[in-house]
């Protein structure tokens, strides 16, 4: 398994900093969720955990050692990543877009493997999409193309998963589909899952642990009811929803 | 997949797209017929079995038009087609965008400043042999600069193409302003390089670019797949365990090495660049690996053809293949924004 | 005089026409140069004199109007696209393309056509050099003509930088607006084609550095960038003739020298935004 925690993080944009000497510890096996507001940092601190931001100071340790000094193509055996809008090339079908998520296992050599096949198929199988697999992406609903971008995801086989809002643009009925298929890797697969949310009652009902980011500090976290409860609904349930 | 197979043999294993691969292979056979065409046809006109006879006794009169003239000169138009198309489908995938080409990055505009300042300035004292290296020296330092202007811990598509621009512009500029300045003929020798032409090729250019084609292929070939990755974004890239700055900046060289090279023997037709991958993409849809070989067979093909046009149209007159180049170029291009546009 | 007539209006006539795209298009880098209107101009003249070598004035500066007009509606059709998914960006690249096609047809009509070589050499390399003001004064009749035209639409374009659907919703006819402005445009960039050449980064800078001292409404900044690249171009006149003594630097060149590491420095300070 894999463990993923921050460490006394600073960083920001230009001058600024958005995080400040923030740490934090993700549970093992459990659905995280980073909650607050618009601009709080909690994208910027999915970010950095997935190594796309470099830290000013402080670091982010996978597996106890500093996630930049590991050879990037061995982190994403381990950690895999879908950013907030992701774009699909032109003209790519939904396997093809699914066989990217194999390429850190890879190898000049070996570009397709009885593995990578394997993977391939569970991953189309798991989300759904075994039916549309032939089709391109671009001919893909909403809720069906975010399907697609898990099972990239999910074919990268990693024992963890980061995904920024993986719920924006869709409605609500897809929000449920999408955040179930998350909540039935974590049960199945045991997979680590820990994402950004912007709607907090959904971050309620599927998160095992959420985290409330305010002003670049986790301002606190734990099991739902008792975040909630803490004292930040007064705040959050203001800020959050929109 | 029903257009494709999977190889394997062991740890070796590979996606063969093998109807991608018989349409790359019909293009190349149509690609030869324009080099026999170009081969057969000329000032002075080979009927079949006066060609024949001439490609057998390379020391007769026909037989030494064949072998010094028409061959060399076509194969480096097709060479030089080659490097420009790669050098363009590489581009184009890296900065994601159908409409980048070599001249965005100021590969063409780095290209022309020093060979036009070579002629004007250096050829009447040593000669125009060294003219190719100046010019491919004159690509590399624009990309380079262009990187570096663009370098703000990292670069972006967005702000490479921007001071690529930018800098073709200044570089324009200081072009027409050596060519205003300097003597009539030099600037019509300059314009004709310009215009991009390769009259008077003869075997050693084709050894050299041909040796530089070959070099930079085996570069790019463990490439090749991070290359088809790289309309990713920098996110989903990173997520897969894609170094990206460094690919980027690697595969960037390579087309910037490649389009100089090619620039530096055919001159600044670099539209091949532009249309070629186009035209790629229009006859292969998926990218892969066929892809980019049929824009190289498409490339040969279209300056192959824009010089054995130039020799055949206007006929006491020699034009230049790039002319040829631009004028389809021209309407082509426009064509594909305005449907774009729609 | 004459030339510092005309540096005056081509400056001003640049100022503007660059100012108006980057309203029309929403995108801070549109200006004549970039887009490929200037190349267009260029070509069409260059093609005329390619047919017929004694040219009459009025049939090159009709010709540039006409080349100008090829390119804006070129470059109008990528513009207008109603979701251009990779913004700005795209249309710099298509304009940058489409200038590079359009020299390119110059170039290789000029390696045919080697007579007109030395004149056409004059447009490329744009120049105010003394021209007898009965050739120029039609063209500055019209920059004049357009330029006043404009301060009838300083308050619309305010209203259409704010996006479309605000301006229909202030009740102004955006087609009918875009039609004008693109006309604008077209009028203003033949005419400082026709006159001077292919003069590239004035209208690009001249209306950054207009709104940056007058803020963003057009009742203030057009005018004053029209004010700005008249003194720009002037100041690039006078350099160009004293950077070298006995010789003279053209006017595009030098304007070009001084504009690409502006343009660059602009690039590098916020280019990074829209990546």
């Amino acid at each position: 398994m894999a463990t993923l925690s921050a460490n006394r993080l600073t960083l920001g944009y230009q001058r600024q900093a958005i995080l400040r000497e923030l740490s934090l510890d993700l549970p093992e096996g459990r659905i995280s969720v980073l909650v607050g507001s618009n601009g709080c940092g909690k994208s910027t601190l999915l970010k950095a955990l997935a190594r796309l931001l470099t830290p000013w100071q402080g670091q982010v340790a996978l597996d106890g050692q500093d996630i930049r000094q590991r050879p990037t193509k061995a982190v994403a055996r381990t950690l895999s990543l879908l950013p907030q809008h992701p774009v699909a090339p032109e003209g790519i079908s939904v396997r093809q877009l699914v066989g990217l998520g194999r390429h850190p296992h890879q190898s000049w050599l070996a570009q397709w493997s009885e593995d990578d096949e394997r993977a391939v198929e569970q991953a189309l199988l798991r989300t759904g999409l075994d039916d549309l697999s032939e089709q391109r992406v671009e001919t893909l609903s909403g809720g069906q193309r975010q399907r697609a971008w898990i099972a990239m995801a999910v074919a990268q086989d990693t024992p963890l998963m980061l995904l920024d809002e993986p719920t924006s643009f869709l409605d609500l009925t897809h929000q449920m589909e999408v955040l179930e298929l998350l909540v039935s890797l974590n049960r199945d697969a045991g997979k680590t899952i820990v994402m950004v949310l912007h709607d907090l009652n959904l971050a309620c009902r599927y998160a095992d642990h959420i985290v409330a980011i305010r002003e670049g500090r986790v301002h606190a976290q734990g099991r739902p009811q008792a975040v909630i409860t803490q004292g930040g609904s007064k705040r959050y349930s203001s800020s959050s929803v929109g | 997949m029903g257009e494709a197979r999977v190889l394997r043999l062991g740890r070796f294993s590979r996606v063969v797209a093998w109807r991608a691969w018989c349409r790359v292979v019909a293009a190349l056979l149509v690609v030869l017929l324009i080099l026999l065409a170009s081969l057969a046809l000329g000032e002075a006109a080979l009927s079949a079995p006066q060609w024949l006879a001439a490609l057998r006794s390379p020391d007769s009169g026909a037989g030494l038009i064949l072998w010094q003239l028409r061959l060399p000169r076509t194969l480096l138009g097709a060479l030089v087609g080659a490097a420009l198309a790669l050098s363009g489908w590489l581009l184009q995938q890296v900065m994601r965008n159908p409409l980048a080409s070599p001249d965005t990055l100021g590969v063409t505009a780095g290209a022309a400043t020093l060979a036009v300042g070579y002629l004007a300035f250096l050829a009447a004292d040593v000669g125009t042999a060294w003219m190719p290296l100046a010019a491919a020296l004159g690509a590399l330092l624009a990309v380079l600069l262009v990187m570096l202007a663009a370098w703000r811990g990292g670069t972006t598509p967005l702000r490479l193409v921007l001071m690529g621009i930018g800098l073709s512009t200044l570089l324009s500029a200081v072009t027409t302003f050596v060519l205003v300045s300097s003597p009539l003929t030099t600037t019509l020798s300059a314009y004709v390089w310009l215009t991009g032409s390769v009259y008077g090729g003869n075997w050693s250019d084709v050894g050299w670019l041909a040796a530089c084609f070959g070099v930079a292929l085996v570069v790019l070939m463990p490439w090749v797949r991070l290359a088809l990755l790289a309309p990713l974004d920098d996110g989903l890239a990173v997520g897969i365990g894609v170094r990206v700055q460094w690919t980027r900046t690697l595969l960037i060289l390579l087309a910037a090495g490649l389009a100089g090279i090619a620039v530096a023997w055919g001159g600044a037709m670099a539209f091949v660049g532009l249309v070629a991958p186009h035209v790629a993409r229009r006859l292969l849809r998926q990218p892969g690996a066929a892809q980019i070989a049929m824009a190289v067979v498409v490339g040969a093909g279209m300056t192959m053809a824009a010089d054995l046009a130039g020799r055949l149209l206007f006929p006491p007159l020699d034009l230049p293949a790039g002319l040829f180049v631009a004028a389809i170029g021209t309407p082509f291009f426009l064509g594909l924004m305005m449907k774009q546009a729609r | 005089m004459t030339r510092t007539l005309v540096a005056l209006t081509v400056g001003a006539g640049l100022g503007v026409a660059g100012g108006i795209m980057q309203t029309l298009t929403r995108n801070p880098l549109a200006s004549p140069g970039l887009l490929g209107v200037n190349a267009g101009a260029l070509l069409v003249v260059v093609c005329l004199a390619t047919l017929g070598s004694g040219l009459p004035g009025w049939l090159a500066s009709g010709g540039a109007f006409a080349g100008a007009a090829l390119a804006a509606l070129a470059v109008w059709a990528i513009a207008m696209r109603p979701a251009a998914p990779s913004g700005p960006l795209r249309l710099i690249l298509a304009g940058a393309a489409l200038s590079a096609l359009f020299h390119a047809f110059s170039q290789a009509l000029l390696v045919i056509d080697q007579q007109g070589l030395d004149t056409m050499l004059f447009w490329l390399a744009g120049s105010v050099a003394a021209r007898p003001l009965t050739q120029v004064w039609p063209l500055m009749l019209v920059t004049l003509a357009v330029l006043l035209a404009c301060w009838f639409y300083l308050r619309q374009w305010n209203v259409l930088a704010a996006g479309e659907a605000v301006a229909v919703g202030a009740g102004i006819s955006v087609r009918r607006l875009q039609l004008i402005s693109v006309m604008c445009v077209v009028l203003l960039a033949g005419a400082a084609v026709a006159m001077a050449g292919n003069i590239v980064f004035i209208g690009l800078i001249v209306p950054h550095l207009a709104r940056r001292l007058a803020g963003p409404d057009h009742r203030h900044w057009l005018p004053l960038a029209a004010l700005l690249g008249a003194a720009l171009l002037l100041v690039a006149d006078v350099m160009s003739r004293t950077l070298i003594p006995p010789r003279e630097v053209p006017i595009g060149v030098m304007t070009a020298l001084l504009g690409a590491p502006v343009f660059m420095a602009l690039v590098r300070r916020q280019g990074g935004r829209h990546g």
